[in-house]
């Protein structure tokens, strides 16, 4: 089901998944970003933590290329998002915890028109799109208009949507809202296999235990510059504490006491 | 003033409505223009007519006559029908636009104070809506020294309260039989035949012929004698105290106010339970829509999916279908133009004829594009996902813009071939309908203003488009007055052109200057409305 991308190890001859460089977001003179610079390697899982507030959206819209930051520069894959917007945007999917979906439109149009988007060849990707709809128990909906789905069910068009067209970086936030146990764990072993398969996750959650869990790397947002970044094991030794709650706490506090 | 009272209430409902209204307009603007209004059209006529207020103030001491009191009846039953069918739309906006009726209805408070509140809202909007076009005139009337028109006033209040309970129980009964859902599309369309009502009025002469006319001119009369005979309705009738309270007349005046207001009353208590459970049956009825079930094939291509997704989109909501599509049955006159044998006492002359109806299809296709543009590229529900697609959203408005354009062309294909063959087709014609469509469509693509669909036709989504609406409109006139121009050979079409085209050409130009000043992709963020 999850898509595979071939070339997928990480080498010093592939350039980063994602690379930010100094990237600086005021919102009517107030900073939301500063200064942040963050390089996450292909076939890495990378969750951004922080407390509300701390610019971690901010951020995933930027790359997103739905914000543009006032300085900096951001990279997918080797390609400038604000000089090569098309090809840095094709291996991307970016997934908002408020689903981009059409109240009017029923799963699979939903999908014919983001292939659409993405110049995806409608033959396969028609068969991918039945296949996805199918593994996230949305085929039974499929003549239901998107305007009666639950929050849950929106969620995971949502991620249908953004697998359809077979990313190689996915950006989510908050991707576990309003997803019962039994759509959260699927989802949870889809980014697992996404990323064993050589894609690239970078995720925001206030669930800690998720990012405990699949996290390769742990970045840690305050007032929108970037306060600790390393694994588990490395952020654990730094604060001296045990469970990843207590050292989000801890650095947190210590940023802003 | 004590917490939780139907007063209480009203306080708090007309402390939000006035935000509303002020929200983007300074509340001096609107105080200043309610008074110029108001006040200061009258004051202006009074100065040209204040020759005639001796001759004016003699009409107080005036003894209606069955007739005159028939014809102003009839006016108070057209009145009332058109604040009927706005009052049926404010009904639904106001009882079951959700906003803050959760909380209120979630609240300790009665769910009598609360309808009586929503109720009272609509009578007030219905009062303001006629009141600011017909109160000048009354005040103008005082000033000549007709002091008795004043009593156009408490009519109108009555009126209002008299649609507003009407509107009410036949907006619940609806509910209660359609849901809310199509009873807003029901009351749309009927909204919108009222509208074209005034339209088929003053095209009669043209949809039915002289003669037919004249034989329903010949049956009014007799209708009118026939009354006038009738020794029941007399001059003194309680049939025409309705009537009679426009002159000011006490005892009428207090009796229709009365009445009307026994009426209110007694439609908020008889329809309150039916406002909650047309509330409650809204989130239950209205959640699964579900389709024909048919196989999607994936078509391919940029264009095709986005012309798939837009019409499929509009198609698929009644509402917007009636609040836009609708706008084709001001045709229907045309029609009768066509199937109506010419020669049969027709009023215009050929040349005439096909300009006028020339005017009216630039018009219409021009306003019918305007809206569907708007819908395609303003309302986008989800401006996120063009916005971080590989194509980028300067290209995929574009797209929708022809995705829009194309159909109507051809829908108004068949007219032009109706115009072919009825002789009426003008060459200019065509041009300007293609300048004034495109031209429609451009405007909506170089200022679209972000507006998410769920709330394109709630209250307030029109906030901030009263210079884009009359950039539209002038465009409008500019194509229809290059029209009458190129035909008649004056010099006035080029005005006429300059206007089409320098509109939309200055649009484009700031338009360009906006895009230099902040990015296409630094829009706020809108959440999809699914």
């Amino acid at each position: 089901m999850i898509q595979t991308v071939s070339n997928s190890l990480q080498t010093d001859t592939h350039p980063p998944a994602l690379e930010l460089r100094d990237i600086t977001k005021r919102f009517s003179g107030k900073k939301a970003v500063e200064s942040l610079s963050l390089n996450v390697r292909q076939g890495e899982l990378y969750a951004l933590l922080g407390s509300n507030g701390a610019g971690k959206t901010t951020t995933l819209r930027m790359i997103a290329g739905l914000l543009e930051p006032d300085s900096g520069q951001i990279s997918i894959l080797g390609f400038d998002v604000a000089l090569e917007p098309e090809s840095a945007k094709s291996p991307l999917a970016y997934l908002p915890d408020d689903p981009l979906l059409y109240a009017k439109l029923r799963p699979m149009e939903y999908l014919e028109f983001v292939a659409g988007l993405w110049g995806l060849e409608p033959r396969t990707s028609e068969k991918k799109a039945r296949e996805l709809l199918e593994w996230l128990d949305l085929w039974k909906n499929k003549d239901e208009l998107t305007e009666g789905f639950s929050r849950g069910m929106k969620q995971k068009l949502a991620l249908a949507g953004a697998l359809v067209h077979e990313p190689r970086l996915m950006i989510l936030d908050e991707p576990l809202t309003g997803l019962d146990a039994g759509a959260a764990r699927q989802v949870k072993d889809l980014l697992v296999s996404f990323v064993a398969g050589g894609g690239t996750v970078i995720l925001t959650t206030h669930i800690l235990e998720v990012a405990e869990r699949l996290a390769q790397r742990i970045g840690i947002l305050s007032s929108g510059q970037l306060i600790a970044e390393g694994t588990l094991e490395e952020l654990r030794t730094r604060s001296g504490e045990n469970s990843l709650e207590d050292v989000f706490l801890e650095l947190t506090q210590e940023a802003h006491p | 003033m004590k917490t939780g009272s139907l007063l209480w209430l009203i306080r708090w409902q007309l402390r939000l409505g006035w935000r509303d209204a002020t929200a983007k307009t300074k509340p001096w603007v609107w105080i200043v223009l309610g008074l110029l209004f108001v006040l200061g059209i009258p004051l202006l006529l009074y100065i040209p007519l204040r020759d005639l207020s001796g001759r004016i103030s003699s009409l107080n001491g005036l003894e209606p006559d069955v007739g005159l009191l028939l014809g102003a009846s009839g006016g108070l039953i057209f009145l009332l029908t058109l604040m009927l069918s706005s009052a049926v739309v404010g009904t639904l906006r106001s009882l079951f636009e959700r906003g803050d009726l959760d909380l209120l209805l979630s609240s300790p408070l009665k769910s009598k104070t609360i309808f009586a509140a929503r109720a009272l809202g609509v009578v007030v909007s219905q009062f303001l809506g006629t009141a600011t076009f017909i109160v000048p005139i009354a005040i103008l009337g005082f000033l000549l020294g007709f002091w008795r028109l004043l009593g156009v006033i408490p009519t109108l209040v009555s009126l209002s309260l008299l649609a507003s309970s009407l509107g009410i129980l036949l907006t619940l009964g609806l509910v209660r039989v359609l849901g809310v859902g199509r009873a807003r599309t029901v009351a749309q369309i009927f909204s919108a035949v009222v509208g074209a009502l005034f339209f088929l009025i003053f095209q009669a002469q043209n949809i039915l012929g002289r003669g037919a006319l004249s034989e329903l001119g010949a049956g009014l009369n007799s209708f009118v004698n026939s009354i006038r005979e009738n020794p029941n309705f007399g001059a003194s009738s309680a049939l025409w105290y309705p009537a009679r309270s426009l002159f000011l007349e006490p005892l009428p005046t207090v009796l229709f106010l009365g009445l009307s207001s026994l009426i209110f009353a007694w439609t908020v208590n008889f329809t309150r339970r039916s406002f909650l459970r047309g509330v409650q049956n809204e989130v239950k009825g209205d959640r699964r829509t579900r389709t024909s079930s048919k196989i999607v094939h994936f078509s391919g291509g940029l264009f095709s999916s986005l012309y798939r997704k837009e019409w499929r989109s509009i198609l698929r909501d009644p509402l917007l279908i009636s609040q836009t599509l609708l706008q084709l049955l001001y045709l229907v006159p045309a029609f009768f133009v066509f199937l109506r044998p010419r020669g049969d006492g027709a009023t215009l002359s050929s040349g005439l004829l096909a300009l006028s109806l020339n005017a009216a299809l630039i018009f219409i296709s021009g306003t019918l594009v305007s809206n569907l543009a708007r819908i395609a590229i303003s309302a986008e529900d989800a401006p996120d996902l063009l916005r971080m697609s590989p194509r980028g959203e300067t290209r995929l408005n574009t797209l929708k813009m022809w995705a829009i354009v194309l159909p109507i062309f051809a829908l108004f294909a068949l007219f032009y071939g109706l115009l072919v063959w009825q002789g009426l087709f003008l060459a200019f014609g065509l041009l300007a309908f293609l300048g004034a469509t495109l031209t429609s469509a451009a405007l909506e693509l170089w200022f679209p203003r972000p507006t998410p669909r769920a709330d394109l036709l709630k209250r307030g989504a029109q906030n901030g488009r009263f210079w884009l609406g009359l950039a539209h409109f002038l465009t409008l006139a500019g194509w229809v007055g290059a029209l009458y121009g190129l035909e008649f050979r004056s010099p006035w079409s080029l005005a006429g052109l300059a206007l089409g085209l320098g509109i939309p050409l200055i649009a484009f130009l700031s338009s360009g200057r906006r895009r230099g000043k902040t990015s296409p992709r630094a829009g706020a963020s809108r959440s999809a409305r699914a």
